[in-house]
């Protein structure tokens, strides 16, 4: 039946993402929870937590907070964290506990900023929805709040709501929390970049978290080969969400390109060519090495990459350079934009389901099945509903499914078996 | 004013202002929640080690389906891989309409349906875990449970992991317990047996409160933790009275109390062996016969001024996060001449008897609670030769550390000499690894 998992467990929630791309911004992080959110979001979700210390507090709601709708009493606590940590702004990170009780997300940023003179942005997320949907909303209100701090030559051309309470005298734009502006927005990828030549400046990566990437060093990693690839210096690349600062999002109308590596990266780099002009495409630069993955697959076979779209299609390339005898396939339990997804296909008498988004684990273990992969190339949490005998499994960890379990001790370790 | 400093209270202070007037600080409603890893365990209550789930599925032949939003279940993914309950763990997640219609509740029969044909071997039991939003929505989980049971055929027993209500009459982990011994039945009481109640694994079968029961006459002792098969289980429901070990059972004891008519006597794990030989003594005065502790309570005072000896002055702290009370824990060490500069670790009226002790025996002593927003300010402390507990050693990684966070229980003085050889040998061994950066 849809929701039941027998095999599989869940994956990071949609706050776990928002927290993940906050994480370095130099913020105080408020999870609106009762305490179990937050110890699962910087437990199992938040591999820096061990390595850094972050301004990250749960709300500590209690019963007759929430039945009472005790706001006053959330903005009077904020007192001491603010008072204790140097934070540049105040965020508030949804769950559960706020969306059963209906909160008033923009209500309550006024009085936190009114209080407390802090910029305070919000994600409405709920603890239902997967992380890079949580991750979207908190790139779309980072936006917002670098265009409150920095401004920018363009900043008047803001198209979509805000997630942030402006300084005064700017109104805020729409009424809906961030995140739901853009989502499901089917506008091609690179729609953006018209003709004109590109702009000199830096390439901003979305998408860019712990949650999507192989190891500790992805980020780094990543942002090398990305620069190989555009032909950049690497100090102009700059991965938002993971080695970034608030500062990186200055003059956001000034940089050369977004590229998405993942797909909570679409939000907000559509959102920038809306507003500015900035094309955008997504990439996620799989090293050539990875081509070692299919070396246990035998000739003329079915593969299914399950991983996050952005990093699927990255490694179908590589493989399908090496292995061009191979029919692949991607999916994914995470957000896919249909736009970037490959329809369905074949050769030599293999034919091939469009990549396609499984909403769960039913729809996962039928989907396989009905189309006859011979190999899976995915996170090994994934095996445990994929228990046919013949199905060569391929691992490939994804710490938004399976957390430190499986994860490298480097990038480099990620992509060979 | 910018607050750049982490709040603490002596010893002193802290016993002074005594159980009606705990400092905010310590008190979780009162602030935000500061997470730093030492937190871990105090903010999901399904987080480490023994959590609701891994506790609930204490019940044999259980298995637990969680009914909740995602990110409930989330920390299971990892946990119960490695602690080996993974293909017991099923979860029915929650819509966001749900949140709001609860209508996830009338899924549940045909979950269970499905759940038994999948699990290997079909359970008996199938424990309903509902978290904090089902608490808003008032969900009548007994009701759902009655209504699963009659549909299913299988036992469905409600449990509840309501972070909610933490400082509640019931908070997470003690209604948990009460939800262990929920399916005990009363049988024919047996005299010469008892429950062991508190710990969600075995108390060390080297301790010598078996041997200690025994001389009493108690010659069938149970855990919960011990039985595999639900038959075996109902064992407990013969016992005569129970032994509360860890004070969060209390719930559970008084249930059966009222339930099954089972008193209880509360004996807690101590780490002073004048105090050890007196509970002894005291329950053997109340079952009106002996406890032979004689020889066990020589070695163990032995052992301790061996340590005093040649550990006296030497610098500690103690954290919560170990087999122990930290406070009751932080004061033996005192009475051995130990110099205790910190204590990391919640306070409740419970720990009062022991903060008692503590501040006479060290009032300067300073608490820290790691909840605090002002612990994003703490700095470790350099002077500190000896931590105990894994948040202990989180906050000062220079410092030798024990854990002391081992699965078996320690108890009795058995358990209390088994720490004197554990402190000394890390006291004896290799300097501790530099530690920075794994635990702020």
């Amino acid at each position: 039946m849809k929701g039941l998992y027998r095999y599989l467990s869940p994956a990071a929630p949609d706050q776990s993402g928002a927290v993940s791309v906050l994480f370095e911004q130099g913020g105080l992080i408020v999870v609106l929870d009762a305490g179990g959110c937050t110890g699962n979001i910087c437990g199992f979700d938040e591999p820096r937590w061990f390595l850094r210390k972050s301004a990250v507090y749960s709300a500590g709601i209690r019963d007759m907070d929430a039945i009472l709708g005790r706001d006053d009493k959330l903005i009077d606590k904020l007192q001491e964290a603010v008072d204790t940590a140097d934070a540049r702004f105040i965020a508030l990170i949804g769950t559960p506990v706020p969306s059963v009780i209906g909160t008033d997300y923009r209500a309550l940023a006024r009085l936190a900023r009114k209080r407390y003179g802090l910029p305070v942005i919000w994600t409405d997320t709920a603890g239902i929805d997967s992380y890079e949907k949580g991750a979207s909303k908190a790139y779309l209100a980072l936006i917002d709040l670098a265009e409150e701090l920095f401004g920018g030559e363009k900043a008047d051309r803001r198209a979509f709501p805000s997630s942030v309470m402006p300084a005064p005298g700017v109104p805020a734009a729409g009424t809906t929390a961030a995140g739901s502006a853009d989502a499901g927005s089917t506008e091609a990828p690179g729609s953006g970049s018209g003709s004109a030549p590109l702009p000199a400046g830096r390439v901003l990566v979305w998408g860019a978290t712990p949650l999507d990437l192989p190891a500790a060093d992805g980020a780094l990693c990543l942002r090398r080969r990305i620069a190989a690839r555009e032909g950049v210096p690497e100090d102009q690349v700059v991965t938002i969400g993971m080695d970034s600062r608030l500062e990186d999002l200055r003059d956001l109308g000034g940089v050369r390109k977004n590229l998405v590596c993942a797909p909570s990266g679409f939000a907000p780099a559509r959102r920038l060519a809306k507003a500015f002009g900035t094309p955008w495409e997504a990439c996620f630069p799989v090293p050539p090495e990875a081509a070692g993955l299919a070396r246990d697959i035998p000739h003329a076979c079915r593969v299914l990459i399950l991983h996050q779209q952005v990093l699927a299609d990255g490694l179908r390339e590589v493989l399908e350079a090496g292995r061009p005898d191979l029919q692949i396939t991607t999916a994914s339990l995470f957000t896919m934009d249909p736009a970037l997804a490959r329809p369905a296909g074949g050769f030599d008498g293999l034919a091939a389901p469009p990549d396609t988004e499984l909403p769960g684990e039913d729809e996962l273990v039928r989907f396989v099945k009905e189309n006859h992969f011979d190999a899976v190339i995915g996170d090994p949490i994934y095996f445990r509903a994929l228990k046919s005998p013949e199905l060569i499994r391929i691992p490939l960890a994804h710490f938004a499914q399976s957390g430190g379990m499986y994860r490298p001790a480097c990038d480099e370790d990620a992509w060979i078996i | 004013m910018r607050n750049d400093q982490p709040y603490s209270i002596t010893a002193r202070e802290l016993y002074g202002a005594g159980p009606d007037q705990i400092p905010d600080p310590f008190i979780p409603s009162c602030h935000l929640i500061y997470s730093s890893p030492a937190t871990l365990a105090y903010n999901s209550p399904g987080a480490i080690g023994f959590g609701v789930k891994r506790a609930g599925l204490l019940i044999p032949e259980s298995v637990m389906l969680l009914v909740s939003p995602a990110c409930c279940g989330r920390n299971s993914t990892i946990l119960s891989s490695e602690e080996g309950y993974a293909d017991r763990m099923f979860y029915l997640l929650m819509k966001e309409a749900d949140l709001v219609t609860g209508r996830h509740l009338s899924r549940i029969s045909q979950a269970i349906r499905e759940i038994a044909e999948a699990a290997e071997p079909r359970p008996k039991v199938v424990v309903i875990c509902i978290t904090c939003a089902d608490a808003l929505l008032g969900t009548d989980l007994e009701r759902v449970c009655r209504r699963a049971e009659a549909e299913t055929g299988l036992r469905v027993v409600p449990s509840y992991m309501y972070a909610l209500e933490r400082e509640g009459r019931k908070p997470p982990m003690a209604a948990i317990r009460k939800t262990i011994y929920s399916l005990l039945e009363k049988g024919e009481k047996e005299p010469d047996r008892i429950n062991l109640m508190g710990f969600f694994t075995p108390v060390d079968p080297r301790s010598e409160l078996f041997q200690v029961l025994r001389g009493m006459g108690i010659r069938k002792i149970g855990q919960v933790c011990q039985y595999d098969s639900l038959d075996a289980y109902q064992k407990m429901g013969r016992a005569n009275f129970n032994l509360v070990l860890h004070p969060e059972s209390r719930y559970a004891a008084e249930d059966l109390l009222t339930r099954l008519g089972m008193p209880y006597i509360e004996f807690p794990r101590l780490f002073q062996p004048e105090r050890i030989h007196q509970q002894y003594q005291l329950l053997a005065a109340a079952l009106g016969t002996r406890a032979e502790d004689g020889p066990m309570f020589e070695a163990a005072r032995k052992a301790r001024d061996q340590f005093r000896s040649r550990y006296a002055g030497l610098t500690c702290a103690v954290g919560e996060m170990t087999n122990a009370d930290p406070f009751e824990l932080a004061a033996s060490l005192a009475d051995m001449g130990l110099r205790v500069k910190s204590v990391f670790s919640n306070v409740t009226p419970d720990s009062f008897p022991f903060l008692k002790r503590l501040a006479a025996a060290s009032p300067d002593t300073r608490i820290y609670t790691g909840i605090s927003p002002s612990m994003i300010h703490y700095e470790e402390e350099k002077d500190v030769d000896l931590t105990i507990g894994k948040d202990a050693g989180g906050y000062i990684p220079s410092a030798r550390n024990l854990e002391w966070f081992g699965e078996l229980q320690p108890y009795g003085f058995q358990g209390f000499t088994d720490f004197l050889s554990a402190a000394s040998a890390v006291l004896e061994g290799p300097a501790s690894d530099e530690r920075k950066g794994v635990f702020l």
